[in-house]
C-alpha cells in the first residue's frame, strides 16, 4: 500500500511543478504561561524528504518530530481529487518569558529546497491557573459560587478604534468578551448598549463558538467578539457611553460533600452552571466640532471620498429621459449621506435620484445616485457639475469634489410638436431663480458737497433781489413814459386859451393892417387849434362833424358849437369870395373870441 | 412837442439799455464764481472720483471690505451722491452687514427718492432683519406732499422756484403793460396761479433741504437695545429693537434720545446706538 501511493506520488510530482509545493510551519498555541507545553507543527502537501529544523534555544525540546500523514479524497464534479497532508511536529515548553521567532525551516523535496515561514510565539509570566483554580473551590454550599468570582476572571469591555474623533466620523466600536474561566454560553438577546448622541449601524459578527487565546494585563485569556457597531457621533463634546450588562453562564465543576453515617464523608463531582451578570465601564469619547469654514455644499460627511458620474447619453429628444449617475465611494459616514445636490437648467425636469448603498466593510463602500432627466425643450444645455464637499478629519480639511459638466443636445422629439401648436403653452413666465440685492452704480455720478445747498448761497438770494429790482425798474420806466405822455397833453389844454387869444389878437392886428387873407387863416387857425389842444386831437385829423360830436359829448351845448361853427365857416367863405368889408371882419373876431371865451369856460 | 415825445423814448431805450448791461453783468457774475468755485475744487476733485471707481473695481473682485474703506474715505472729505450712499450700502450688504447697509440705502434714498434699484436693495435688506414692525400709515396730505416733494431734488426745487418767481414777476409785468382787457385778465390769473406754485415750490426747497441738513430718522445699529421709558440707564425697559431697525428721531436729553417705531410707540435709547439718516 505504501509503495503504491510512493509510487503514485513520483507519477504524479512529475507533472508536479515545484511552486507548488506547501511547506509552511505553524505553533499552538502561540500564546503561552511559562511551564506550558506547545507544539511546532510542519505542514506540507509532498512528502518531505530531509528536514532541518534550525536550533530553538528559547524552550525545551519535550519530543518530536512525529510524523503524521492523512489522506482525503473526494469528487467535485464527478471528478476525484486526493489531498495528501504531512505533518512533523515537535513538542516544547515554554521556559522563559518574551516574544521569540522561530526562523523557517528548509526542507529538501526532489532535491530542491524549500523554506518555511517564520513563526512568532509569545511566552508571558502568567498567574498560576492553579491557585486561581484553587481558590475557586468551594469550602461549603453553591450561594457564594459567583462571589467567588473575582473580576479580572472574567469582564466584558467596549473597545473603541480611536477615541478623540471629529462629529460625524466613523469609529467601528466592538464589545469584546475576556475570560479564564469556563464560559458556557452568553445571553443570545444582547443587543448592546445605548449609545446615546451617535448614529449607530450594526455590523454582522458571526456567533461566538472558539474564544481565542490573547495575552491581555501579563495574562492569557480566552476572548469573544460578541458584537460590532459602526457609531457615528452627532454632537459635539465629551459624549460617554454608559456601562451595560451582559448575562452569561459559567460551567463550574464543584465537589459536594455528602456526610453518611456509616461511610466515611466523600465528595462527588457535580458540573454546576451558574448565571453571572457582568458590567462594562463607562467609556468617554470627546468629539471635536468641525472647523467654520464650511464649502457652501458641504453637507456633513465626514472621512474619505471619491466621486465619479457617468450620463447615459448626450443626445436625446424632449421628453426623452437621460439617466445621470453619480457614484460616491471611499471610507466615511456613507449611510449618513442623503443627497448630492444636482443642478439642472430650468428647461429640464429632474425627479428624486434612486440611490443605493453598498458597503465593502463596515466603514467603506460606496453609495450611487441615479437621478432621472428630462428635458422638455428643444436646445443646447450644459449641465452643470455637481458638487460635493466632506471633511477629512485626518488632514483637518474641508475637500470639494465635482463631477464632470456634460454637453447636452436636445432635438425636438415627437411628443413636442403637439404642444407648439397650441399657443400659449410654451409660453412660460420668467422664472425668478433667486434674489440677491441690485449691483452697484458703475457710471461716473457728480459728486457734490455734503449738506451744501443752492437755496443758502448768498447769490439765490440776491437773484430774486435783482429780479424784483428788474420788476420795479421797468414798472418804475413805465409810469415814467405815462406821466410825460400825460404831461404834454396837459401842457396843451393848459396852454390852449392862452395861445388861441395869442393867435386871436395876432389876427386883430392883421385886420388892422388890412390883410384880409391872413386875418381870417389866423382865426382859422386860432379856433382849430383850440379845439385840437382841448380835445387832445391832433389838427390834421380834426373834422369839423368829429369835434362836434366831440363837443356834444362833453357837454358843450348846440348853440355854442354853432356860433364856433359859424364863424369858422364864414371864415372860410372869406378867405375864397374876397372883400366882405371890415364889419364883418370885426364881428367874426368878436364872435370867435365870444365863442372861444365860452368853450373855456364849459371845457375847464 | 414831437422833440419832446422823441425825447421821452430815447430816455427809455438808454435806461433799457442800462437793465440789459446791468443783467449782463449779473449773469456774468454768476457764471464767474460758478467756474471760480469749480476750479477752486477742482484739485481736490479728482481724488474722490478716482476713489469711487477703486471702490467700484474692489466690488467687482468681491473685495467688499476694501470697497467699503475707499467709499467711506469719499464721504470723509466731504463728498456725497445717491449712487455713492448706494454703492456703500450694497458693500455692507454683500459683508452681512445689515445695519450698515440699511443706513446706506436710506441715506441714498433721502438724496434720490425715486431710485427703483435704491428701493428695490433696501426692501431687500429690511426683508432680512429682525424687528418687524407694522408702520401706521401716513395721513394721505402728508403722503401726498412727501411724494411731491421727492420729485425734485433741493437744488432743482430752488432753481424751479428762481424760475416761477421770474416769471411770476414777468406775468404781472405784462398785466401791467398790456392794454388789451381780455388778455390782462389772463394774464393776472395765471400770474397769481404761477406765483402760489413759485411759493409752494420754495416751501419744498425749504422742506426737502431741512430733512437733508437734520437727521429725522435714524438706524438702529448693535444687534439689541432695549428702549427705555425715561433718558435713564435704570428706568423700565419698555420694547427691545434689533440691529437695522429705523426709528423716528423725536427728541433728544442729554447723550439719549427719544425714539418712535413705526407702531407709534417711543422710548429713549443712547445716542451710540443710533446711525442717524
Amino acid at each position: 500500500m505504501r509503495t503504491f501511493t510512493g509510487i503514485f506520488l513520483l507519477l504524479y510530482s512529475c507533472f508536479l511543478s515545484a511552486q507548488d509545493v506547501q511547506f509552511t510551519a505553524s505553533a499552538s498555541p502561540n500564546i503561552l504561561r511559562i511551564g506550558e507545553q506547545f507544539n511546532l507543527t510542519y505542514t506540507s502537501d509532498q512528502e518531505l524528504g530531509e528536514i532541518n529544523v534550525p536550533e530553538i534555544r528559547d524552550f525545551d525540546i519535550l519530543g518530536g518530530p512525529s510524523q503524521g500523514h492523512s489522506q482525503s479524497v473526494y469528487a467535485e464534479n464527478g471528478k476525484l481529487t486526493t489531498t495528501s497532508t504531512w505533518q512533523y511536529t515537535y513538542f516544547f515548553r515554554a521556559v522563559k518569558e518574551g516574544k521569540f521567532t522561530i526562523p523557517p525551516a528548509t526542507a529538501k523535496i526532489k532535491n530542491k529546497t524549500f523554506h518555511s515561514n517564520a513563526v512568532t510565539v509569545e511566552v508571558i509570566k502568567g498567574k498560576d491557573p492553579a491557585a486561581s483554580q484553587n481558590q475557586n473551590i468551594p469550602s461549603q454550599g453553591t450561594s457564594k459560587e459567583a462571589d467567588n468570582l473575582r473580576d479580572e476572571d472574567l469582564f466584558v469591555s467596549l473597545l473603541l478604534d480611536r477615541k478623540e474623533v471629529f462629529i460625524g466620523e466613523q469609529i467601528m466600536a466592538t464589545i469584546k468578551i475576556y475570560t479564564r474561566v469556563n464560559l458556557f454560553g452568553i445571553d443570545q438577546s444582547f443587543k448592546g448598549p445605548d449609545f446615546i448622541g451617535f448614529f449607530t449601524e450594526p455590523v454582522d459578527v458571526p456567533p461566538l463558538r472558539n474564544l481565542q487565546r490573547e495575552a491581555v494585563n501579563g495574562d492569557i485569556y480566552g476572548t469573544g467578539v460578541i458584537r460590532k457597531v459602526v457609531i457615528i457621533p452627532q454632537k459635539t463634546g465629551e459624549l460617554t457611553i454608559q456601562p451595560f450588562e451582559l448575562d452569561v453562564t459559567l460551567r463550574r465543576e464543584v465537589r459536594r460533600k455528602i456526610a453518611d453515617s456509616f461511610f466515611d464523608d466523600f465528595t462527588i463531582p457535580e458540573v454546576q452552571e451558574i448565571p453571572v451578570t457582568l458590567k462594562s465601564k463607562a467609556v468617554k469619547i470627546s468629539v471635536k466640532p468641525l472647523p467654520p469654514n464650511a464649502p457652501p455644499s458641504f453637507k456633513g460627511a465626514v472621512g474619505d471620498f471619491r466621486l465619479s458620474s457617468t450620463i447615459n447619453k448626450s443626445n436625446t429628444a424632449t421628453n426623452e429621459p437621460l439617466t445621470l449617475k453619480i457614484t460616491l465611494s471611499g471610507k466615511g459616514n456613507l449611510k449618513l449621506i442623503s443627497d448630492i445636490e444636482v443642478k439642472v437648467p430650468y428647461d429640464m425636469e429632474k425627479y428624486d435620484p434612486v440611490i443605493n448603498t453598498h458597503l465593502d466593510n463596515p466603514l467603506s463602500g460606496s453609495k450611487t445616485f441615479e437621478y432621472l432627466i428630462v428635458p422638455r425643450i428643444a436646445g443646447n444645455y450644459t449641465l452643470p457639475p455637481a458638487e460635493f464637499s466632506y471633511f477629512n478629519p485626518e488632514s483637518r480639511q474641508y475637500k470639494t469634489l465635482k463631477t464632470q459638466t456634460y454637453q447636452i443636445d436636445v432635438v425636438k422629439g415627437q411628443g413636442d410638436t403637439l404642444m407648439a401648436v397650441i399657443p400659449g403653452i410654451a409660453k412660460e413666465d420668467v422664472k425668478m431663480l433667486n434674489q440677491d440685492i441690485r449691483f452697484i452704480k458703475t457710471k461716473t455720478f457728480h459728486l457734490r458737497r455734503i449738506d451744501t445747498f443752492i437755496m443758502q448761497s448768498p447769490i439765490y438770494a440776491m437773484l430774486y433781489v435783482v429780479a424784483l429790482i428788474i420788476f420795479i425798474l421797468i414798472l418804475w420806466i413805465r409810469n415814467r413814459l405815462k406821466l410825460q405822455k400825460a404831461d404834454i397833453a396837459g401842457l396843451r389844454l393848459r396852454k390852449a386859451d392862452k395861445y388861441a387869444r395869442k393867435r386871436l389878437k395876432k389876427s386883430a392886428g392883421l385886420m388892422k393892417q388890412g390883410n384880409d387873407a391872413a386875418f381870417y387863416e389866423e382865426l382859422l387857425g386860432a379856433i382849430w387849434g383850440y379845439l385840437g389842444d382841448k380835445l387832445g386831437i391832433p389838427v390834421a385829423q380834426l373834422s369839423k362833424e368829429f369835434a362836434k360830436s366831440t363837443l356834444h359829448e362833453r357837454g358843450v351845448n348846440e348853440e355854442l358849437t354853432d356860433q364856433l361853427f359859424s364863424v369858422t365857416d364864414a371864415c372860410e367863405m372869406a378867405r375864397y369870395a374876397k372883400g366882405t368889408g371890415d364889419l364883418v371882419m370885426d364881428e367874426l373876431y368878436l364872435e370867435a373870441l365870444d365863442a372861444i371865451s365860452r368853450l373855456q369856460q364849459k371845457l375847464k | 412837442m414831437q422833440a419832446l415825445l422823441r425825447n421821452a423814448k430815447l430816455i427809455g431805450i438808454r435806461h433799457l439799455r442800462l437793465y440789459l448791461s446791468l443783467i449782463t453783468i449779473i449773469a456774468f457774475a454768476w457764471q464767474l464764481s460758478g467756474t471760480a468755485r469749480a476750479a477752486g475744487s477742482e484739485g481736490l476733485k479728482v481724488i474722490p472720483d478716482s476713489l469711487v471707481s477703486e471702490g467700484n473695481e474692489h466690488y467687482l473682485n468681491r473685495e467688499y471690505d476694501l470697497a467699503v474703506k475707499y467709499y467711506t474715505r469719499v464721504i470723509e472729505m466731504g463728498y456725497e451722491s445717491a449712487e455713492l450712499y448706494y454703492n456703500l450700502g450694497n458693500a455692507f450688504y454683500k459683508l452681512e452687514n445689515l445695519s450698515n447697509a440699511i443706513l446706506n440705502y436710506e441715506k441714498a434714498l433721502l438724496l434720490k427718492p425715486g431710485d427703483e434699484d435704491i428701493r428695490q436693495n433696501l426692501l431687500l435688506a429690511n426683508a432680512r432683519i429682525i424687528d418687524k414692525i407694522d408702520n401706521i400709515p401716513d395721513f394721505f396730505i402728508s403722503r401726498w406732499a412727501n411724494s411731491v416733494m421727492d420729485l425734485f431734488s433741493p437744488d432743482q426745487w430752488a432753481y424751479l422756484a428762481l424760475i416761477l418767481f421770474v416769471l411770476t414777476l414777468a406775468l404781472f409785468l405784462a398785466y401791467a403793460l398790456v392794454n388789451h382787457d381780455g388778455i390782462r385778465r389772463m394774464v393776472f390769473i395765471t400770474g397769481v396761479l404761477v406765483g402760489v406754485l413759485t411759493g409752494l415750490s420754495m416751501l419744498a426747497m425749504k422742506g426737502r433741504t431741512k430733512r437733508l441738513l437734520q437727521s429725522e430718522s435714524a438706524i438702529i445699529m448693535v444687534t439689541s437695545v432695549n428702549a427705555k421709558s425715561s433718558p435713564d440707564e435704570q428706568s423700565t425697559n419698555i420694547f427691545v429693537l434689533h440691529e437695522g431697525t429705523k426709528v423716528v428721531l423725536v427728541d433728544s436729553v442729554l447723550n439719549w434720545k427719544e425714539i418712535r417705531i413705526g407702531d407709534g410707540n417711543k422710548g429713549w435709547v443712547p445716542d451710540e446706538v443710533l446711525g442717524e439718516i
